[in-house]
């Protein structure tokens, strides 16, 4: 078991954000969550990032109980960052060097890795994310959409186990959203478990192993496989109206 | 430098990445969160701690109460006069819940601290006497304006402020810098946790990230403001604020100011 969630309630000031959730997630899922705009796909992407911590209830990684204590010591948070990487979903906040060059190979250079490797790692990642024509742009400058990629490949460029992506392919073309689809395919074929929060079924219908519903009382509705989704019109119905 | 394999992931993406051996503290970036999550939280202030629903004072009469507050407490020379301003003040805490009275006290002090510090040098040009005088001044005033500060909202203010037809240029001003401090508190937040969130190990020169971050938010500072500004002229703004209907004053809302007039009578007759 990679993730688990135990009875986990999270509150902002003067609204729930999640209510009584009960997950397991295991490594090598590719799993959508689904939900309507402030359901808390967003929400539960920051706890599990640990971003934020629950009010109630428990979360586990790698069987380990993630806590704001855990959580408080600098070391953990590290090594929960280099296993989790997220996108946001307004990468511009993400994005904070001078150039994209320099953004991918922000991760990196704390590996410990040669300068060489570094510098293979952004050349690789630019060019999965097809970035390459970026390279010695000022991130400020990008599109919506290149800015997403150029997030992507920042993210990638650590290497981390799980990919949380909260809506990544908001403001994408059809084909750059095709192009992000393969690659998060082909990720998760090389092992990597990909967490994605969209509210646009038809965009995931295709690449989704597992599909997490949320209904607007924070809470999750459904949790049912890509399979077992293809035999229910009516619920696939329901996830176009979103 | 040519990607690994053009069309298939690099080999360094299907292995997982081993851990590092030496992880930082908690970083410069990290502490500084926390101190950026508080602002937020005080420039937020979603609903003022207390909400009488019976009896809703008007927005500008808890101005004008400041206001005359401020103005008895700088003009009064009489220490009999500045005890009974501080006990009106006592009586209006009462009614604050016990974790906004400490919220309270915590502040107060601190600025009044801060304030006596800048007034210290009277000690020395007139003795302790004006020091503590001064002092007991000052720090009255802070407590008045953080009581108004944790009773009131800021769209409170504002409309206190239009009643009392205060000139557009100003509400406008005020309004766009709280929204502004909001809004650009608010990306700083999120660009710290994204940094954050890609911290795997203490950074290395993490003042220069500070250059990166600030340009970063100067620019974001400028297009929002060009945005905004295009918004507002979109929806037909031309600098002048339309007066919404005012609400009507009550009997009661004069009766709330009956202590501080009572205060200016006792200022007059007694004089200093």
């Amino acid at each position: 078991m990679l993730l688990k969630l135990a009875n986990l309630c999270y509150d902002y000031p003067n609204t729930k954000g999640l209510v009584d959730l009960n997950l397991s997630i295991n490594a090598g899922e590719f799993i959508c969550l689904m939900g309507p705009n402030g359901s808390g796909k967003s929400t539960l992407l920051r706890i599990l990032s640990g971003l934020a911590t629950p009010n109630r209830g428990q979360y586990w990684f790698h069987d380990q109980l993630i806590t704001a204590a855990y959580l408080a010591d600098a070391q953990h948070r590290q090594r929960l960052h280099q296993q989790i990487g997220m996108v946001f979903q307004n990468t511009d906040v993400q994005l904070f060097n001078t150039s994209v060059a320099e953004e991918v190979a922000f991760g990196p250079r704390q590996l410990g890795l040669s300068a060489a490797a570094v510098e293979q790692r952004v050349t690789d990642c630019l060019a999965l994310t097809a970035c390459t024509t970026l390279r010695d742009r000022v991130p400020y400058q990008l599109s919506g959409g290149e800015k997403k990629r150029v997030a992507l490949a920042s993210v990638l460029a650590l290497n981390p186990d799980v990919l949380l992506l909260d809506e990544p392919l908001n403001g994408l073309t059809i084909a750059a959203q095709q192009q992000m689809l393969t690659l998060l395919q082909r990720l998760r074929a090389a092992g990597k478990t990909i967490i994605m929060a969209s509210h646009n079924f038809q965009q995931v219908q295709a690449v989704g192993q597992r599909f997490i519903i949320f209904n607007s009382a924070h809470q999750i509705a459904a949790d049912v496989s890509a399979d077992d989704l293809h035999r229910q019109p009516e619920r696939q119905a329901q996830l176009m109206t979103l | 430098m040519a990607p690994t394999q053009p069309n298939k992931l690099p080999n360094w993406l299907t292995e997982p990445e081993p851990p590092l051996e030496s992880a930082s503290k908690a970083t410069f970036f990290q502490r500084n969160q926390r101190h950026l999550r508080q602002l937020l939280t005080k420039l937020a202030q979603p609903t003022p701690v207390i909400q009488p629903t019976r009896w809703p004072i008007a927005a500008h009469i808890n101005l004008i109460r400041l206001l005359i507050m401020v103005l008895l407490i700088a003009i009064i020379n009489n220490l009999a006069l500045l005890w009974c301003l501080g006990l009106i003040l006592a009586g209006q805490l009462l009614w604050l819940p016990p974790q906004q009275l400490r919220t309270f006290v915590k502040s107060w002090l601190i600025s009044s601290l801060v304030a006596l510090i800048i007034v210290l040098p009277s000690y020395w040009l007139t003795g302790p006497a004006t020091l503590l005088f001064f002092g007991c001044k000052t720090s009255l005033i802070l407590a008045n304006a953080q009581y108004y500060r944790l009773t009131t909202t800021f769209n409170d203010l504002l409309v206190g402020l239009k009643t009392l037809r205060c000139p557009d240029i100003l509400i406008m001003t005020l309004a766009i810098a709280i929204t502004y401090l909001r809004m650009l508190g608010q990306y700083l937040l999120l660009t710290l946790e994204a940094l954050d969130l890609r911290t795997v190990a203490s950074t290395k020169h993490p003042y220069q990230l500070i250059g990166a971050l600030f340009g970063n938010l100067y620019l974001k500072s400028y297009a929002y403001a060009l945005e905004l500004y295009a918004a507002m002229e979109a929806r037909g703004f031309n600098g002048h604020y339309v007066r919404a209907p005012q609400r009507r004053s009550h009997w009661r809302d004069y009766l709330s100011l009956s202590p501080d007039l009572v205060a200016l009578i006792l200022l007059i007759l007694w004089g200093n």
